[in-house]
């Protein structure tokens, strides 16, 4: 018993060494999944305070940015307004059919804030001022005025964990606006301002300044939000892939407000899909 | 340690994770820059400190700043190691006579062993955090790059705070 002691005050250092990393080394190897990294995330309730109390500091500083952004977002509201009033009234008028309902009557908005961001890391994360009881849920969208930003990975009553485009674990399915191509959404963690485009089959035609716009295949994102503009495409001779690289949509660095996209009808395309697979 | 030490070394540790997670994890800087200026905390914790309690306050230090950078496990990973290499880069550098108890530092260790000790730190440190990001050696000229980048940045913002004379 003695020698038992006297051997863990000699090397207790070492076994408590070891179990430390041990306890760390869990935690990183099991942050993949959302569960885990919810309990341990940024939108735990104590960082997100600390952050939220910081971010009304920061603000000030960025807010004739975002009057601008918010004025210029107004504009192009008012003018979807008209423009929907006139052809409301032009259906109306000349059949007596109801106007076709729009696909957008699928999906609402629920308007955020970002009270965290990084764009410095190979696994970036956005945490939103919103969370499940403004009816944010895993795996919605994430969008802003100027494109798409990323998907909900987490959520607490009140905040939101979002994976952002910039983050090597986002893949998200899109298309050519133009040619209807589809492709797959990466990045490679290098440069915040570029993504890259995987699984277009070369025989698609795609041209340097391409729209690349959301492909509506999932529930997640309405069809036809831009992503990305392609600056660069090439055919490398050894592989059946396009490589290509786009300037992103969304400019990462100054996001300060973003829309979640809220599906009315999730439940019901999932089950049909489950019953599909069956 | 003295209730006055205590305190000392606890404002120290919460000012430097304040740091740490709300300006230096945000300088969006080329994208690569991310000084990881905590480190100075177990940089110039005092040697006298049971070992024990050493490897417990960094990965208590490493686990506050996972839980605000949304990376559970890494700064606390990498962090425990740094503090348990520390006593033998000390050994390394300091010659044998140095008395037991001291905060490492320009005034106490002299320029050359302190860079030295600091240079060794730092780089491991960053090194390993950042191939724990990566968590794969497929982005390895990516971590190496940003290791170099970053420690250098680091290691002059630790120099900066010494006292020289």
């Amino acid at each position: 018993m003695e020698q038992l002691l006297r051997f863990l005050m000699r090397y207790g250092v070492y076994f408590l060494f070891v179990f430390l990393e041990a306890i760390s080394f869990v935690f990183i190897v099991n942050q993949n999944s959302f569960q885990r990294a919810s309990f341990l995330s940024s939108s735990n309730y104590i960082s997100a305070s600390v952050y939220s109390a910081a971010n009304s500091f920061v603000e000030y500083f960025g807010l004739s940015e975002a009057n601008k952004q918010l004025s210029d977002e107004n504009n192009q509201l008012k003018n979807k307004v008209v423009r929907l009033e006139a052809e409301l009234a032009q259906l109306t008028d000349t059949t007596d059919r109801r106007p076709l309902v729009l696909a957008d009557k699928e999906y609402q908005f629920i308007a955020a804030k970002v009270i965290s961001n990084s764009v410095n890391k190979l696994k970036n994360s956005i945490t939103l001022n919103k969370g499940r009881l403004d009816g944010i849920e895993p795996e919605m969208g994430v969008i802003n005025n100027q494109g798409v930003v990323g998907v909900v990975s987490a959520v607490t009553d009140h905040y939101a964990s979002v994976i952002p485009v910039l983050n090597s674990k986002s893949r998200i399915s899109c298309k050519s606006k133009r040619s209807n191509d589809f492709g797959v959404l990466l990045w490679n963690g290098i440069d915040p301002d570029y993504v890259q485009v995987d699984e277009v089959p070369r025989h698609a035609v795609i041209h340097v300044r391409d729209t690349l716009v959301t492909s509506g295949f999932s529930s997640i994102f309405p069809e036809g939000i831009p992503v990305g503009y392609v600056t660069r495409c090439a055919t490398p001779e050894n592989k059946s892939y396009y490589s290509i690289e786009a300037k992103t949509a969304a400019i990462f660095r100054t996001l300060s407000y973003v829309k979640v996209v809220k599906f009315k009808y999730k439940e019901e395309l999932r089950e049909v899909q489950k019953e599909e697979e069956q | 340690m003295s209730t006055n030490l205590v305190l000392k070394h606890t404002l120290r540790f919460i000012v430097l994770v304040l740091l740490q997670v709300l300006i230096f994890n945000n300088i969006r800087f080329l994208g690569y820059v991310n000084p990881l200026i905590y480190i100075w905390f177990i940089i110039s914790f005092p040697t006298g400190v049971n070992r024990s309690l050493t490897l417990l306050v960094a990965f208590l230090m490493g686990a506050v700043i996972d839980i605000f950078s949304n990376t559970p496990g890494m700064y606390a990973f990498a962090t425990v190691f740094v503090a348990f290499a520390r006593k033998d880069l000390l050994q390394l550098f300091v010659p044998k006579d140095m008395y037991a108890n001291y905060e490492p530092s320009v005034k106490v260790l002299g320029l050359p062993i302190f860079l030295k000790y600091v240079t060794c730190m730092v780089i491991v440190l960053h090194l390993l955090l950042f191939t724990l990001e990566a968590f794969s050696f497929q982005h390895y000229w990516l971590v190496l790059l940003k290791t170099a980048i970053n420690s250098v940045v680091t290691i002059l913002l630790v120099l900066s705070t010494q006292k020289f004379k």
